[in-house]
């Protein structure tokens, strides 16, 4: 070819890389975005997605209503500022109180920051103790500052997490023992049966069970009659009905199957 | 559902890029009446399809990071067999290696559970790797960072890049300090020694963003930024290569024939190009020294003129964008800075070598990731991108197993 043929041709052919060039860019980008909408869309559809279980306020010390539930990731820091990613908003706990990182082998496991202290089901834990760190298993007490948390461990972690291998027990839910009846608000929390030190075995006054994540707590006169909606069986925390029909197949968390798996797999 | 399927944007996006490729290597097999341009126009397309569409059902890696990198390392074998078709079978040959070495680091994050055994190992190798070059080192362009083994060489400094992101990333998740501190510290004292100015800042930033993610304090991300701050006046003051480069960028028409010849020339061309370019084929890319490694983006910019060079860093912002999202969305620390280091890594070298080839910055001799002429630094970078693709289809089955789980009872 000659090479003013060739520069013609070339010339021409400038304006389409341009154009493909953009053209790549804005599918990229495009993708980007769809793939970050597909995201958003599933974690509405689990809100469970990459957590261990959850910290349930047994003792909120006037700073934190009796109940709540926090959200425990695999690993993490907790603390009262919002960068933490438990946030338990107590006078007591300070900034960044303590790192937690899960073990299907061994547990949840507290490590105090340097200055700070907590107990894990009686065991005191600070950089002037011996113990400067310890795991906690599902139901153990977390006592911080003036807070007392119990951990629940969700189901379903020992097919998720353990990588193929089996968690030993006592970690996480126990599949032999008798399954906790499902919670509902207004209903006091059912927590398997674990040795709690005697400082927190008292039952915490006005204790309203755990309410779903970002869910408004239902009074217990607007809760629907189990008896109608559901066969005899209450209703599982997550699922939304609406008035009168068959309950809607939507947002089943992990925590749910805690109570209704068949462990028998 | 198989149309729908089909209109996905990431079919349309591989299209697009295979399209690219076809019609420009077969400008160029016009042009050189080589059978090699032809049999390269039917490979690229075709490896960049197989590439984008095999590896992400063997390893459920992460099919824009993929495109997006194939792309740019198929531009630079473009750019690079317009200019020097030597050069560019080279780097083919280094391509194919480094999407082995993708894979390879794949299957590395998605299968060591213990990375303890691994850190300190990699350590050791990493400090005697860039003593090497400080005692046998070849020094290139006022750096002496390059070991000659043979007819082989390579740059060490670019193979620790992957074990620095592996240990700080490991230290950091387990709040590990005065080792992460060591190594650092330990790694640009070495770097500093080998005179290679460019990597060592590449370093710090990484460290120091790895520190800033993983502990979030300001008050100490500040020191470290001022402690970089002081390192750099003390190198502009004890290197007389670098008080040589800041004045270039300062004035670079003041010695336009001799010092700022290399500025003055990759500027010409980003200018020459226009919006779009003079051409693939045309124009006098081999006019700017070292236009295959350092100022490819200058010559990219000449031929594709400046739409395209845009375009090019909003593939790369595309690309970080990427990297961040997979590290946030990451369930275990370690794994989550390990896609923070390499996307910070790769972020910063882009915006050092683009910036220092458009005067924003001082010029340092880091190579452009994925197009510069250069084995190592391909290797590596594609090493990078292979971390963030293991920790990536790690998150993809976790929210896997979490939907498996949800759907069950």
């Amino acid at each position: 070819m000659s090479s003013e043929l060739y520069e013609v041709i070339s010339l021409a052919a400038r304006y389409l890389f341009s154009l493909l060039g953009v053209l790549i860019v804005l599918r990229a980008f495009l993708w980007l975005r769809s793939d970050h909408l597909e995201k958003r869309r599933r974690l509405r559809h689990l809100p469970d997605t990459g957590m261990i279980g959850e910290l349930v306020v047994l003792d909120g010390a006037g700073y934190v209503q009796d109940g709540t539930c926090f959200p425990v990731p695999w690993e993490g820091i907790l603390g009262f500022v919002r960068s933490c990613d438990v946030v338990v908003p107590c006078i007591g706990i300070r900034k960044r109180h303590l790192s937690f990182s899960f073990e299907p082998e061994t547990g949840l496991f507290i490590h105090p920051f340097s200055g700070c202290e907590a107990s894990v089901d009686g065991t005191v834990l600070n950089c002037r103790t011996s113990e400067k760190a310890a795991p906690m298993v599902h139901g153990s007490c977390l006592k911080v500052g003036p807070a007392v948390l119990r951990l629940r461990i969700f189901a379903g972690l020992d097919r998720n997490a353990g990588f193929g291998q089996e968690a030993p027990s006592g970690v996480l839910p126990s599949p032999g023992a008798t399954p906790s009846a499902p919670v509902y608000p207004g209903q006091p929390a059912p927590l398997p049966e674990t040795v709690i030190p005697p400082e927190y075995s008292a039952p915490a006054p006005g204790y309203p069970g755990f309410p779903p994540y970002g869910q408004q707590v239902l009074p217990q006169n607007m809760m629907p009659p189990a008896s109608e909606q559901y066969g005899g069986r209450p209703p599982a925390p997550g699922h939304i009905s609406v008035s009168g029909s068959s309950p809607a197949p939507v947002r089943r968390r992990r925590s749910d199957r805690w109570e209704e798996d068949d462990w028998s797999e | 559902m198989s149309k729908k399927h089909n209109r996905t944007p990431g079919r349309r996006l591989v299209a697009v890029v295979m399209l690219f490729y076809f019609l420009a290597f077969l400008l160029l097999a016009v042009r050189k009446s080589s059978r090699e341009g032809y049999i390269l126009s039917i490979a690229v397309p075709l490896m960049i399809f197989l590439g984008t569409n095999l590896l992400p059902h063997m390893f459920k890696a992460d099919r824009l990071l993929l495109s997006l990198s194939n792309f740019l390392c198929a531009l630079g074998v473009l750019i690079l067999y317009d200019t020097n078709p030597a050069y560019a079978y080279q780097q083919a040959v280094s391509y194919g290696i480094g999407l082995l070495s993708m894979v390879i680091c794949i299957l590395l994050v998605r299968s060591v559970f213990s990375w303890r055994l691994l850190v300190w190992p990699l350590i050791l190798i990493s400090l005697l790797l860039l003593a090497l070059p400080v005692l046998w080192g070849k020094e290139t362009n006022g750096a002496k960072n390059w070991i000659a083994l043979g007819p082989v060489s390579f740059q060490p400094s670019e193979v620790v890049k992957l074990s620095l992101v592996i240990s700080l990333a490991w230290f950091m998740s387990r709040r590990k300090m005065i080792p992460w501190l060591l190594f650092s510290v330990l790694c640009l004292i070495l770097l500093m020694l080998q005179k290679d100015l460019g990597t060592a800042l590449l370093y710090y930033m990484t460290a120091l963003m790895l520190y800033w993610a993983s502990a979030g304090s300001m008050i100490f991300t500040g020191i470290g930024i001022l402690g970089g701050c002081a390192a750099a006046v003390y190198g502009y003051n004890q290197f007389s290569h670098v008080r040589r480069r800041v004045a270039i960028w300062l004035n670079p028409w003041a010695d336009f024939e001799n010092a700022g010849y290399q500025l003055v020339q990759g500027l010409m061309a980003i200018a020459s190009g226009g919006l779009f370019g003079v051409g693939l084929g045309l124009g006098m890319p081999t006019a700017i020294p070292v236009y295959e490694s350092d100022f490819i983006f200058a010559v990219i910019c000449e031929q594709f003129g400046l739409i395209f060079g845009i375009c090019v860093l909003l593939m790369y912002i595309a690309l970080i964008w990427r990297g961040v999202s997979v590290a946030m969305s990451a369930r275990r620390s370690f794994h989550s800075l390990l896609a923070m280091g390499s996307t910070v890594l790769l972020g910063f070298q882009t915006f050092v070598i683009i910036g220092g080839v458009l005067k924003l910055i001082p010029l340092t001799g880091v190579t452009m990731p994925f197009v510069s002429y250069g084995g190592t630094s391909l290797i590596s970078s594609l090493c990078l991108i292979g971390f963030i693709q293991g920790v990536g289809s790690m998150n993809e089955s976790d929210l896997e197993e979490d939907t498996h789980l949800a759907m069950l009872g």
